[in-house]
């Protein structure tokens, strides 16, 4: 734009000059006479009346001419001359006008061209030459005449006058800039037009200005007050039009904003039309929300907070954010289960048959459920305990829950918590976040329905813990039957009563639990499965279910007892039943294979034996390797408890020349390396007593080591392990064969308590360990083993070292090592003497 | 309805305070590796020599005149009617800034036909000749 109106100027700069020249060309217009000669105006003149129009002199302006009286004057003075006067009518409607009804001022033109239109009429275009008053009007019967004389103009002078004329051209400079419509020769005329009265001129032929104004500028021979005039109007004009224009804006812009707005919004009706989501259908959802509600029937406190929400949900524009927010929340408040319960039937012996129908053993669990169940039974308001199952993995924890449900009617919810770092999963997020959710609780509680399932928190010991808070910690209030009746999840803001839930927590490993959280519940533990067990679940489920998995029937496929024998000792050593369903799965594929290549039907069994699981599931993985491994010196068995339950665990030491140094390898944590430090410390302070010199333990470099180096291995019941370790291999005496001990050593020689009996006594039988030593303050946990174990089981219990190594080395054994020792030792003595006196100096 | 219109009611054609048309031109720039001139014609029939003033004013060259209405002879008690008159008459003005190189004072004019042929040699330079204005018609005075 600015652009185009720089070009404007420029062209206007360039073609101003010229313009000067018929001002100084005037002066030898008289030279051009015969060149003037036509435009000389003659003293009589043909009238032509105007209507609705005046024409200025300089203008050229098109005319149609319509009356008869007009035509005739044109046929019959144009062929003389082509100059007439033009005289405006004062009454536009007047048909015949006399002279009185014209305007005295008029002006004479020159017809530069004329046409006939079809229908008769005449359109003639005219220039407008000079100012002319009539001075006596001509008789005449066709048309008027009059002899005229041509006005002079008072050419204005002065420096006021000149500075009306520059304002004027600026301002009507600015009036033709403001007016978007002006044709785009009509800056170039008008910064063409020099002289101040042609100036006056052009404005006034192209002014919207009534016609009274026109002629009156028309009528002004005084070029200083038309030039005023003129200015005037424009002023005014100008003023206006900036009035206008910012009127116009302002109108514009709140017009333009409120339509814009209207249109988006008939935009998104119209999509939302399409979507089937318009008010209509919000109305219906909202009606659809608030029957909902009532049939939720939550606390009065809630309903009240609902439907205040609800409410707030009508008045909300259905595509704003906010609504979808609050119509997501308001539909987690209808569907939780304020009101709906499970039906609780308590039959206690419904109960027991349903729990031993789904697992085998567990006597302890099974009997704490049917207590649990009758206080039910008994006060059905009390609040519901808080299990948490302990135990290795594949001992079947989960499932007891499933089971828990089905003896109780009631809904199974789960809550895997494995892996689980954001307290916000257990407790929700505030509604204000984007993307707020409830808690895992709160929609597990949605899920099932039910305002009181059984709700399963799995694998409570892998919860994690960072930066976004401790969901442990969120725990506490879920799992505390003081607190949990009024649990407010922080995307529901409301309480909700968890008290009626039944928790059962699993666990692998208590000592992965924050000791707050283990505090609110009642830990019972479930042990590993014996062998004996194992045989049972597996003859009992584990075989069904795989031969159907496979497609087997029960006649076609028969386990035998050694079989499942076989595959429990040789093919999997675990605490859980999962390796074995796996392995009697592997056996039952086979099977199905060979059933599935038999063209006709056949009533054939499959006996499956120890020779069959042998073929099927190749070279045994698992050995006993006790004797080989223990029959060297430095070699004892210890016992472990490992999350996956009790684990064997060999402890080698050996050594060989060096400068005393201890080198401990296995992948041992920082206790378990500590113990065996005691265990040394213990051995070099103690060794007087075995004949053994300490001076030659601190020539050996002594190495322990704690084979499957590849499994983290830790805590203090290895310390007398380690110490019948290092004793052994400095007396040279090996273990006994198929002995395990475990017990936590003082640096005095005292033994201590160790827990996870159960678990290490059920891997040692696992592993066909005969003899096991046991701190004595263990003895009264004896009565916790499972009886078959105790039975398999020879049990020697101790106090302190000594009493170790007379068991596991045998007394006869200690002693004769011991007396070969310091026999040797004496020898040694007794030669370092001989050597020391001839001055040689063997350690210098 | 723009509010700029109630400003102004446009005439609809422009503004001659002298004269009252222009006639048409065309404008040519001859060039050879001897001389370059610039060619001027003018569309100016029925014109006597005396009705035509050509002149340079300011490095401008003006053409201007008056030409008489043609009309046909009138046999005595013969009335005329003008059924249709289009053909420009009156006072007229040409008008042309020249290039900077152009030498008026070798201007030469030839009228033939009905046209006015103006001759203006241009000093040779290298710049290209299309960088002065071609043609202008300019239909005010």
């Amino acid at each position: 734009m600015a652009k185009r109106q720089q070009s404007r100027n420029k062209r206007v700069a360039r073609t101003r000059e010229p313009e000067t020249e018929p001002e100084s060309a005037r002066g030898d217009e008289m030279g051009m006479a015969a060149i003037d000669d036509q435009q000389s105006i003659p003293a009589i003149l043909p009238i032509l009346p105007i209507r609705g129009t005046v024409v200025f002199p300089g203008t050229v302006m098109p005319l149609g001419i319509g009356r008869p009286s007009s035509r005739a004057m044109l046929d019959e003075c144009l062929p003389q001359s082509k100059i007439i006067a033009l005289f405006t009518q004062r009454d536009e409607e007047m048909e015949d006008p006399r002279p009185s009804d014209l305007y005295p001022v008029g002006v004479a033109a020159a017809v530069l061209k004329l046409m006939r239109q079809p229908d008769e009429t005449v359109s003639i275009v005219v220039h407008g030459l000079k100012r002319i008053g009539i001075e006596r009007m001509l008789p005449g019967n066709k048309y008027m005449r009059a002899k005229v004389k041509v006005l002079e103009e008072v050419p204005g002078e002065g420096k006021l006058f000149e500075a009306s004329a520059r304002q004027l051209t600026q301002q009507a400079r600015q009036l033709i800039e403001m007016s978007p419509n002006a044709p785009d020769q009509a800056l170039t005329v008008l910064l063409n037009i020099e002289n101040p009265a042609h100036l006056a001129d052009f404005l006034g032929a192209n002014l919207n200005i009534d016609l009274a104004q026109k002629q009156d500028l028309l009528e002004q021979t005084i070029v200083d007050k038309r030039i005023r005039s003129v200015l005037v109007h424009v002023s005014k004009q100008l003023e206006n039009l900036k009035l206008q224009a910012k009127i116009q804006a302002d109108v514009q812009s709140s017009i333009g904003k409120s339509q814009h707005k209207m249109f988006l919004r008939e935009q998104l009706k119209a999509i939302q039309r399409e979507l089937g989501e318009d008010e209509d259908s919000n109305a219906a959802t909202i009606r659809d929300l608030k029957q909902r509600l009532e049939a939720a029937a939550p606390p009065p406190k809630v309903m009240a907070e609902a439907q205040r929400d609800l409410n707030r949900l009508e008045s909300i524009h259905p595509a704003s954010p906010e609504f979808s927010m609050m119509l997501s929340y308001l539909e987690l408040i209808v569907d939780l289960p304020w009101s709906v319960s499970g039906e609780e039937k308590i039959d206690l012996d419904k109960s027991r048959r349903i729990l031993d129908r789904d697992h085998f053993d567990l006597e302890k669990v099974k009997r704490r459920l049917i207590e649990y169940l009758a206080v039910r039974k008994l006060n059905p308001d009390g609040r519901g305990p808080i299990l948490c199952l302990v135990g290795p993995p594949g001992v079947g924890k989960t499932s007891l829950g499933q089971s828990v449900a089905d003896a109780l009617g009631r809904r199974f919810a789960r809550l895997s918590l494995g892996g689980i770092r954001d307290e916000a999963e257990v407790r929700g997020h505030r509604r204000t976040y984007i993307g707020a959710m409830p808690g895992r609780i709160i929609q597990e509680i949605r899920r099932a329905g039910q305002n009181n399932p059984v709700m399963m928190l799995d694998e409570l010991d892998k919860l994690g813990s960072d930066f976004r808070g401790d969901p442990a910690s969120a725990l506490l209030e879920v799992l505390d039957p003081r607190q949990n009746s009024a649990f407010v999840d922080r995307y529901l803001d409301v309480p909700f009563d968890l008290s009626r839930i039944l928790f059962i927590a699993t666990a692998n490993y208590m000592g992965n639990v924050p000791s707050a959280l283990s505090d609110r519940m009642e830990v019972i533990e479930i042990p590993g499965y014996s062998d004996h067990d194992k045989v049972q679940i597996a003859r009992r489920f584990l075989v069904p279910r795989q031969l159907k998995e496979n497609g087997l029937k029960r006649r076609q496929c028969t386990w035998l007892m050694p079989a499942l024998h076989k595959v429990i000792n040789d093919y999997t050593r675990e605490s859980g039943v999962r390796e074995l369903e796996r392995q009697i799965g592997a056996v039952s594929r086979a099977i199905a294979a060979e059933v599935a290549q038999i063209k006709k039907p056949t009533k054939r069994t499959w006996r499956v034996d120890a020779k069959l699981v042998a073929k099927y599931l190749g070279p045994e993985k698992y050995f006993r390797e006790l004797d080989s491994r223990t029959r060297t010196p430095g070699v004892v068995c210890g016992l472990a408890y490992t999350p996956v339950g009790g684990e064997l665990l060999f402890i080698e030491a050996t050594s060989y020349p060096g400068r005393g140094r201890v080198q401990l390898t296995g992948k041992l944590g920082d206790i378990m390396k500590e113990s065996a430090d005691a265990a040394l410390s213990l051995f070099k302070s103690t060794a007087k007593s075995f004949g053994i010199d300490p001076r030659k333990i601190n020539r050996r470099d002594l190495h322990i080591h704690v084979p499957a180096g590849a499994v983290p291995k830790d805590g203090p019941s290895a310390g007398i392990a380690m110490f019948t370790a290092i004793a052994s291999l400095m007396l040279d005496v090996p273990v006994i064969p198929k002995l395990a001990m475990t017990g936590e050593l003082t640096l005095r020689g005292r033994v201590l308590p160790i827990g996870g009996l159960k678990e290490k006594t059920l891997a040692a039988s696992r592993a066909g360990i005969a003899e096991v030593i046991l701190p004595e303050l263990n003895r009264r946990d004896l009565a916790e083993i499972d009886p078959r174990v105790a039975k398999a089981l020879r049990f020697t219990f101790v106090q302190t070292v000594d009493e170790v190594l007379e068991a596991s080395l045998g007394k006869h054994k200690l002693k004769e090592a011991v007396q070969k020792a310091t026999q040797a030792g004496m020898a040694v003595r007794a030669m370092r003497d001989k050597t020391s006196s001839l001055g040689t100096g063997m350690h210098s | 309805m723009d509010v700029a219109d109630r400003a102004f009611r446009w005439q609809p054609s422009g503004f001659h305070p002298g004269e009252s048309w222009a006639p048409s031109m065309n404008t040519f720039f001859a060039r050879s590796s001897k001389r370059s001139r610039m060619v001027v014609v003018i569309e100016l029939a029925g014109l006597e020599p005396d009705d035509l003033k050509i002149e340079i004013h300011e490095h401008r060259l003006v053409v201007r005149g008056s030409r008489r209405s043609p009309e046909p002879d009138r046999a005595a008690g013969e009335t005329v009617q003008i059924q249709s008159l289009e053909i420009d008459h009156g006072r007229f003005v040409r008008w042309l800034p020249l290039p900077r190189r152009a030498r008026p004072e070798g201007m030469t004019c030839r009228y033939e036909s009905g046209m006015l042929w103006i001759e203006i040699p241009l000093s040779p330079t290298r710049s290209s000749p299309t960088k002065g204005p071609v043609a202008q018609k300019e239909t005010f005075g």
